[in-house]
């Protein structure tokens, strides 16, 4: 008897739009993201839940996407790098990282700047310590973290170098 | 890497689970936050054909109280736990132990049962099938031998979980559930000290809930010290938690402590002595005799980042860092 590998008509709530997907049940909302709905902001690099590159907001709170299968993602509001600007209009922790040097390569930058982003709703005035821990699951080979950890800081409603709000 | 093929149902209640768990010639596995199960289908180290997403269960979730004890629901996360005030009033080692996994995003998405039901771990294990294609199967892959030391019956992966041995120094039992009924049994006893087989659970049987009795009229120090490479992200190579139990009327101080990435299941060691409140140190000659134990009880081979002779050597020195820090908890209600 041949093997039936059935698919499944998912619906998932992507920076605010709705898409229907019929995949398999063991796609990861990763593959889902990228494969499926060409949005590649979201990268994918160690696939085992240890650099961030695949790091998205569900319901606001930083997870692992290449750890949620898609299916699972039903019914929660999923936020990606392409969702947090307006338009052209860049979000301030991404002109915060461009004026602060915090991006080279760019690859960890999605998922570093949205566990940031998570950070900053939870807590507008993190110390460096709280920043150094949200961000300790996001690696960076390239610029060290410092100007990344500044960057963060300049964001503090404390700091008051951008407006930030809770959008 | 892809993920193999597999079903999935998403569970909403207990007796659904049971009944999918029950099911004579189901190759079944329970999702829980997958930060375990996923990496390791990704290797191909198994291939269930069914997964059970009890991500939504909401009878297993969440953090409740009585007089005596604290109650956590298996699916609640380690964010969670960590985020609960009588946690970290009353069970300072469990909640240092919860933030010493991984990082933050991990604790959004990883349970408390899922941490504590953890595989073991070894170097010549977990790896993609690329890499192990190279070697014969271990005897964890359900080969003859373990390939660290080359002959034996005997697996030595690693059991590298964060919270057992917090909840184990804190007395903590934990609720199985099988079919209809239920079991309550000492934290300890769910760990089978076989690295091939880990956990004494068959099929149809799973982790609720946990419980960890508040220590009444005793005061507590508590404590957890990990070694690890970088300050995140990183397994224990070795990790101990101490908890330090007062009862002042009988002047009597319990010393628990739980120790993990020692051998293939996390162990408790306990010692009661006579309180000494003017002296300002732990003593020092029973920290040795303590590590002695310990040193003898473990079982500790090259299949970790670091040599097994550096991780025997960190035992007595992560031991006195966490009594120490124990102790000055304990002290401080004085």
């Amino acid at each position: 008897m041949p093997f039936i590998y059935k698919k499944r008509l998912i619906n998932l709530t992507i920076n605010g739009d709705n898409y229907e997907v019929l995949t398999y049940p063991n796609k990861t909302l990763l593959e889902v993201l990228r494969e499926d709905l060409k949005l590649t902001g979201t990268k994918e690099a160690c696939d085992s839940g240890e650099c961030g590159t695949c790091t998205i907001l569900l319901n606001g709170k930083p997870v692992r996407s290449c750890l949620i299968l898609a299916i699972e993602a039903e019914g929660k509001e999923i936020i990606t790098i392409e969702g947090i600007g307006k338009g052209t209009e860049l979000h301030p922790i991404q002109q915060a990282f461009i004026e602060h040097g915090a991006i080279q390569c760019g690859y960890c930058s999605p998922g570093m700047i949205l566990t940031a982003k998570a950070l900053l709703d939870e807590n507008p005035s993190p110390t460096e310590e709280e920043i150094k821990i949200a961000i300790s699951g996001n690696l960076c080979r390239c610029t060290g973290y410092n100007k990344i950890v500044k960057a963060i800081e300049s964001l503090s409603s404390e700091r008051k170098e951008h407006s930030y709000g809770r959008t | 890497m892809r993920l193999p093929y597999f079903d999935v149902i998403k569970i909403t209640n207990i007796s659904e689970l049971l009944e999918n768990l029950g099911k004579e010639d189901a190759n079944v596995k329970i999702l829980a936050g997958g930060t375990d199960l996923i990496p390791r289908l990704r290797y191909r180290l198994l291939s269930p054909s069914l997964l059970l997403s009890i991500k939504e269960l909401t009878e297993l979730k969440g953090i409740n109280q009585n007089s005596s004890f604290l109650e956590i629901g298996a699916v609640t996360t380690l964010k969670e736990l960590i985020s609960s005030p009588i946690v970290s009033s009353h069970f300072k080692a469990v909640k240092e132990a919860a933030e010493s996994v991984a990082a933050p995003p991990i604790w959004n998405m990883a349970t408390v049962g899922g941490n504590i039901c953890q595989d073991t771990r070894c170097l010549f294990y977990n790896q993609s099938p690329f890499w192990r294609k190279e070697h014969p199967p271990c005897k964890k892959a359900g080969g003859e031998k373990c390939l660290v030391i080359g002959k034996g019956q005997k697996c030595f992966s690693v059991y590298q979980g964060d919270l057992a041995p917090a909840l184990m120094a804190f007395n903590s039992k934990i609720e199985i559930i099988k079919n209809k009924s239920t079991k309550t049994i000492e934290i300890e006893d769910i760990f089978s000290g076989r690295g091939d087989a880990p956990l004494s659970l068959s099929l149809n049987e799973f982790l609720s809930k946990i419980f960890i009795p508040f220590a009444g009229k005793c005061q507590v120090g508590s404590a957890y010290e990990k070694l690890r490479l970088r300050k995140a992200l990183d397994y224990p190579l070795i990790s101990v938690a101490a908890v330090l139990l007062y009862d002042k009327e009988s002047n009597v101080l319990d010393l628990n402590l739980g120790y993990s990435g020692v051998g293939p299941k996390p162990f408790l060691l306990k010692k009661s002595i006579e309180f000494n409140k003017r002296i300002n140190e732990f003593p020092s000659d029973l920290i040795k005799d303590i590590t002695a134990e310990v040193l003898k009880k473990s079982q500790m081979v090259n299949n970790l980042f670091v040599p097994a002779t550096y991780r025997r050597e960190m035992i007595p020195i992560f031991t006195k860092k966490a009594i120490d820090r124990a102790w000055k908890q304990l002290n401080s209600n004085f």
